[in-house]
């Protein structure tokens, strides 16, 4: 059996609730579509661990990151999340604003990489103009 | 001349340590309040903003009584350090703390609830903490209302009256701020010293005020 993430959370809202049970390989791309409002982003938020008022289990190959006793959080959790919307750190510059995640990164493949990705951000920039 | 700085400078002293403990105590308490789905909210909100609505002589009465060395603070304040709480510069720090607070939570208040939820979350899937995120976006991002905050708080302990007259008393280089002693020269005839000491705390207070406009106007344009 491959390693997946298993999902299932639920999540009550005054006018919306999200009842979610479903096992995710962790391989390839897997997409969520649905209707507006079906609460795609809601799953998303679930998942990064921002929605705090959901409970359920997630469990990423088996190691698990949120049951009913313990919630792993967002800052620990080794998912890269890109918004439906730019959300640019207003007081950084764009160089500040790629090296805050950079800095951050997780420790163990930060340490490894962390030379030539800031190299790598630098020269981005460069390119830029 | 001594007679003039002294109470100007007390008035000064008090003003800033004031601002000090309420940016420093105000700046949990307004993002709790931003954040917060507490069905307490209202409530505490309204705690909050009580000393905007109270005479000062309401409030320097309760306090008079609180800190009182009958009173339950005043009580303890005695047994800790053998000096009572009422009529000293520290039982002042205390009550003006009170008296400013709404000037220092609202503010900041505001400027954490305009800057929403997004770049913190941003921030935290980028794997900064809960008090990272805080310091190194939320604040940076909310400078004008903190700059609002500490003024206001200033500018309001610095004309502070009737609580100082009921907490305080008159007592120089202890309890005599300038609004007490313009007051106490007025009351004296002495329209030479009042003068004196109101004409400076008019061109103090319109100049600290001048100067957090300025500045606001700086962040407003840099922003853009």
């Amino acid at each position: 059996m491959s390693a997946s993430i298993s999902v299932r959370y639920e999540l009550q809202r005054s006018d919306f609730s999200l009842d979610v049970d479903v096992d995710i390989p962790m391989r390839g791309i897997t997409g969520v579509f649905g209707e507006s409002g079906a609460g795609k982003t809601a799953l998303l938020r679930c998942i990064s661990g921002l929605e705090q008022g959901a409970t359920g289990r997630l469990v990423i190959a088996d190691d698990v990151w949120q049951d009913a006793t313990k919630s792993r959080p967002v800052h620990d959790r080794e998912i890269g999340y890109v918004f439906q919307e730019p959300r640019l750190f207003a007081h950084l510059n764009v160089r500040q604003n790629i090296e805050y995640g950079q800095r951050r990164g997780r420790r163990e493949v930060s340490q490894r990489t962390a030379p030539c990705r800031k190299a790598h951000a630098g020269e981005f920039v460069r390119r830029l103009g | 001349m001594a007679s003039t700085l002294g109470p100007l400078l007390l008035s000064v002293q008090l003003a800033a340590l004031t601002t000090l403990i309420l940016v420093v105590l105000g700046t949990p308490l307004a993002w709790w309040l931003s954040r917060t789905r507490s069905r307490l909210k209202p409530a505490i909100q309204a705690i909050v903003a009580l000393p905007i609505v109270l005479p000062p002589t309401v409030m320097g009465f309760y306090l008079l009584i609180v800190l009182g060395p009958y009173g339950a603070v005043g009580r303890w304040w005695v047994e800790v350090t053998g000096e009572a709480l009422t009529f000293s510069f520290s039982g002042l720090v205390i009550a003006s703390c009170f008296y400013s607070l709404p000037f220092a939570v609202q503010p900041l208040q505001s400027a954490f609830d305009a800057l929403g939820t997004q770049e913190v979350e941003a921030a935290r899937t980028l794997g900064a903490s809960e008090l990272d995120a805080f310091f190194t976006i939320a604040v940076p991002l909310s400078v004008p209302g903190f700059l609002t905050a500490t003024v206001l708080s200033f500018a309001h302990t610095l004309g502070e009256f009737g609580v100082v007259l009921m907490v305080g008393g008159n007592i120089p280089g202890e309890t005599r701020v300038v609004s007490i002693a313009i007051y106490d020269h007025v009351e004296s005839l002495d329209y030479a010293s009042a003068h004196q000491m109101s004409i400076i705390l008019v061109a103090f207070a319109f100049l600290v005020l001048l100067s957090m406009f300025l500045a606001n106007r700086r962040l407003e344009r840099r922003a853009q």
